[in-house]
């Protein structure tokens, strides 16, 4: 045990943004600007010197790896034991004490295989070794910030129709102890994790069930779906192999056992060949006293009918079908203003900002996740500028008499429909903004040069040698050097990182295809504002 | 706070994305409330090319509990599992925060269902462990790529990095801040920056005297009007910051004992090495029977406007012209044909359709990508070119 390798680096600077450490000043400077000898330094642990002829050199020149493991379950946010914040966190009681020696000595004893640590994975959040954060001056800018995150949910407005319709199906089943499988439907960010996760925490449900979640996108692979579910029930599977997997699930579900109740969230991630997967499993509910009630959540309304055809011949299989619609603009200027008035922070937004808000995001998905973060986005912006005000120095012209009256203002400005317009904009709006010179003038000619090919040319397949050619007919016509074709080239795969422009076969220099990517309108009206583009658009003598 | 957020960083290469991100992290690291409690993860896109990798590294980086070293264990369901695991007992206000930051993004959207993302944007999304997913990236149409339950997840906050945004506080021309760039990079440091410097570089003083008259030699170029043209002309071509970083170090690179002062030749020089057409100086390097031929090629896709062309064809055009000119030596067929593969080899020739067809060689179709004045300028500056040739390569057919 406790091997120590020692690795000389010619290490010219410390470079360090990786993993926490506090033995090095952290610098950052000169990162780009020249290639350092960056090195991974995890943290270590604890040294162990075995030999003391080894001589103590900091952890940057050596790199002591160590077998030695405490046994005090460290998660993912352990940081290192410094003194102080043993003692500090002694005194919270909520740290486990380090280990005594003696059980250190038997832990090395014990084989440190893969599988012994896995197994003592024991997540329980009861090693916390930071203290909570205290709010200071938490003003009702971050009340609502918080309250709109998409995390918050305890009530769900809107979706008071389908939680009752779940009740309904899941206490029928229950009563009579028949199993039976529903399919629900419904585009991203429409709530539909969220019913079921509030269904499946309350407590008499949890009580008369016993609750699977499952999240298919975490699967390797659709078959892993099985290894998964013996998981969360805690079968003991005598095999290693995930060969009889399924014949374990199934023996299972033929035994006797409690009302099983499995939600399989994104399930059109277990496709596979033949569906052999999704069959299996939505045939178990017609197995013999299964008891199972199983759901499985997707976004496509017709999953169902596309790739589960065979599930229509026989009338105990089919799932039961729900859709959740997205939310309308009501719902969605609802759900804001009641999470705001629950953080007490309803005067934040205009009753016209919400709406406003609400119909954009209606109009286009209707996806609550958008709505929030948006109003979230806003509210960001409006403290900004609230910042903005506060700093700014007041001086006596006009301008600025708002700006001091506004410091006098103790109650904080809710948010209007300018704030709401600018974010918007930023989310829905196009990225194809000609804004000032985000073209550099020769790319703009080439664009122009293209645009002119596509608007007067018969030919509209363009290759990069007759664009060229093109190309320096419009520049020598207005006593514009041209660049030659390598650098024309170079100049169309810059245009090409933008999304303007798609460069077919790179390798066939001059006879690769250019396609043009954009909207053809839009980019005619963000180039037609120039005087002189305009006129090399229109300009037919150069074709 | 303890929130959660996504934010992706766009512009194209060369604009300082990683230079803001780093410079941003240094500001933060100052405060030792962010250094101690935040832990954060890089990732790049071209290095871990797949989730596998990815996870691996995640959990390297965030020193989980299965690490045993510096060797991550258990295959890839157990790691995203274990990291899942990880990431949902934590809480709002206890556990730490993680910053996730994913270089080159787009590459992250190849990746097998996008499972990386999904879960990251998930557990941004919910009531779990504060993380922060940084994307950069250099496609504009990055969020079209994702797929749609990744990007109901995404919190569409976008931040663009476009060169020539300057903020409004400075009312001048793109330009003008390029010079002053120019300034800027080949200035030495004045009074308050040396010590800094000389912190850095131990073997590195600088003379005070010696830096003023540096300085104000370097200011006076950026008057010269050859110098501006110059650099106007780069500029108007390409305005990324990098390129012209490149530039200045070939013509700082010219320096020595001997030549002490940047002249403005030694930048015309320099730009002479960026701005040159490579395949010209590759047609300079041919022999006279290969320029007979490439000149041979041109005459034929002029004529025949682009149509493919083969060996043959080649080969009597050139023969028709060799029997004219006594002085041109006569070849035999094998060594034209020699000297033909080796244009072929020099991808002056791409071969249409799949190679793999049964053809003769002779009678194989190819294309020339060649514009003729490329050709023409090869021709133009080819030392020792019989008269002969040149006047058939500019000889109107």
């Amino acid at each position: 045990m406790g091997t120590q390798t020692t690795i000389t680096f010619p290490i010219r600077k410390k470079c360090n943004f990786y993993g926490p450490k506090n033995d090095v000043k952290e610098d950052f400077s000169e990162a780009t600007a020249k290639s350092t000898l960056t090195k991974y330094t995890p943290s270590v642990k604890k040294i162990v010197i075995l030999s003391s002829s080894e001589s103590e050199s900091d952890s940057d020149v050596e790199n002591i790896t160590e077998i030695t493991k405490e046994t005090v379950v460290r998660k993912a946010n352990s940081t290192p034991q410094t003194p102080n914040r043993r003692k500090r966190n002694a005194s919270n009681e909520r740290y486990l004490v380090s280990p005594s020696k003696q059980k250190k000595n038997q832990l090395l004893q014990a084989s440190l295989t893969p599988s012994t640590l896995l197994n003592r994975l024991n997540l329980s959040p009861k090693s916390e070794n930071l203290q909570p954060k205290q709010l200071f001056g938490s003003n009702e800018y971050q009340n609502a910030r918080l309250a709109l995150h998409s995390s918050e949910t305890e009530e769900l407005p809107g979706r008071e129709n389908e939680l009752n319709k779940l009740q309904e199906f899941f206490q029928e089943h229950l009563e009579k102890e028949t199993s039976s499988s529903l399919y629900i439907s419904g585009p991203p960010g429409t709530g539909k994790t969220a019913s079921l996760s509030k269904i499946m925490q309350q407590p008499e449900f949890k009580s008369q069930f016993k609750c699977v979640y499952i999240n298919c996108t975490t699967m390797k692979s659709a078959a892993a779906i099985y290894a998964k579910i013996i998981q969360e029930l805690s079968i003991s599977s005598s095999t290693k192999s995930g060969k009889n997997n399924k014949a374990i699930i199934e023996k299972y579900l033929m035994s006797k056992h409690k009302m099983l109740f499995l939600v399989l969230d994104e399930i059109d991630q277990l496709e596979s060949k033949k569906q052999s997967v999704l069959y299996s499993i939505f045939e178990w509910p017609s197995l013999l006293n299964s008891k199972l009630i199983l759901v499985g959540i997707a976004n496509a309304l017709d999953l169902t009918d596309r790739i589960l055809p065979r599930l229509q011949a026989r009338c105990e299989l089919k799932p039961t079908l729900m859709h959740f619609a997205s939310y309308t603009k009501q719902q969605i200027s609802n759900i804001i203003s009641t999470r705001l008035s629950q953080a007490n922070a309803s005067n934040i937004f205009t009753p016209s900002a919400i709406q406003l808000l609400a119909g954009k995001v209606a109009a286009v998905s209707g996806d609550i996740r958008r709505a929030l973060d948006i109003s979230r986005r806003v509210i960001e912006l409006a403290e900004s500028e609230k910042i903005a005000t506060v700093l700014c120095p007041t001086n006596d012209n006009d301008t600025n008499t708002e700006n001091s009256t506004k410091q006098m203002e103790i109650t904080e400005k809710p948010v209007e429909l300018k704030e709401v317009l600018a974010v918007l904009n930023g989310v829905y709006g196009s990225t194809q903004n000609f804004n000032k010179d985000m073209f550099p003038i020769q790319q703009k000619l080439l664009l122009c040069s293209l645009l002119l090919i596509l608007n007067k040319g018969r030919n509209k397949d363009i290759t990069a040698g007759r664009l060229h050619e093109v190309y320096k007919k419009v520049c020598t016509k207005r006593n514009i050097c041209p660049v030659n074709f390598s650098e024309f080239l170079s100049m169309c795969s810059l245009i090409e990182t933008r999304g303007t422009l798609k460069v077919v076969g790179k390798k066939q220099s001059r006879l690769s295809k250019v396609n043009l990517q954009w909207d053809q309108t839009e980019l005619d009206l963000a180039l037609q504002d120039k005087v002189m583009m305009a006129e090399i658009i229109n300009d037919t003598s150069c074709l | 706070m303890g929130e959660s957020n996504s934010a992706l960083l766009i512009g194209p290469r060369g604009s300082g994305k990683t230079t803001l991100v780093n410079s941003v992290l240094k500001e933060l690291s100052a405060l030792k409330n962010f250094k101690d409690n935040a832990l954060i993860v890089n990732l790049h896109g071209l290095v871990h090319t797949d989730d596998r990798l990815a996870l691996k590294d995640t959990t390297r980086q965030m020193q989980l509990e299965n690490v045993v070293g510096d060797k991550v264990f258990g295959t890839f369901a157990e790691n995203l599992c274990f990291l899942l695991e990880c990431l949902k007992s934590g809480d709002k206000k206890h556990s730490k925060p993680v910053i996730f930051i994913l270089d080159e993004f787009d590459l992250f959207c190849e990746h097998h269902n996008q499972t990386l993302l999904y879960n990251l944007f998930d557990v941004a999304q919910s009531a779990q462990v504060p993380i922060c997913v940084l994307g950069i990236t250099c496609r504009l149409d990055v969020i079209e790529l994702l797929e749609k339950r990744v990007k109901s997840r995404f919190s569409y906050r976008q931040i663009y990095l476009l060169p020539g945004d300057i903020s409004a506080e400075q009312p001048m021309s793109a330009f003008d801040d390029r010079l002053e760039l120019f300034q800027h990079l080949l200035s030495l440091p004045d009074d308050e920056n040396v010590n800094k410097i000389e912190q850095q570089y131990d073997d590195c003083t600088i003379d005070p005297q010696f830096g003023s008259m540096w300085n104000e030699y370097i200011k006076s170029l950026t008057t010269n009007v050859t110098m501006v043209n110059l650099l106007k002309r780069m500029y108007h071509i390409d305005v990324s910051e990098r390129r012209f970083r490149n530039f200045l170090a070939v013509a700082v690179s010219t320096l020595s004992e001997k030549h002490q002062k940047l002249e403005v030749n030694d930048f015309v020089e320099a730009n002479k090495i960026f701005s040159q057409d490579d395949k010209v100086l590759m047609l300079e390097g041919l022999s006279i029977l290969e320029m007979c031929l490439i000149i041979a090629m041109k005459q034929e896709t002029e004529i025949y406007d682009d149509e493919p062309l083969n060996f043959e064809t080649i080969y009597n055009r050139y023969i028709k012209f060799a029997n004219q000119n006594s002085s041109i030596q006569s070849v035999q067929k094998p060594v034209i044909m020699k000297a033909f593969e080796h244009i072929k080899n020099l991808e002056i020739l791409l071969p249409v359709g799949n190679s793999n067809m049964r053809v003769e060689k002779e009678y194989q179709y190819y294309k020339f990508t060649l514009t003729s004045k490329q050709v023409m300028e090869a021709v133009k500056n080819y030392s020792g070119l019989p008269t002969e040739v040149s006047q058939w390569a500019s000889s109107s057919i």
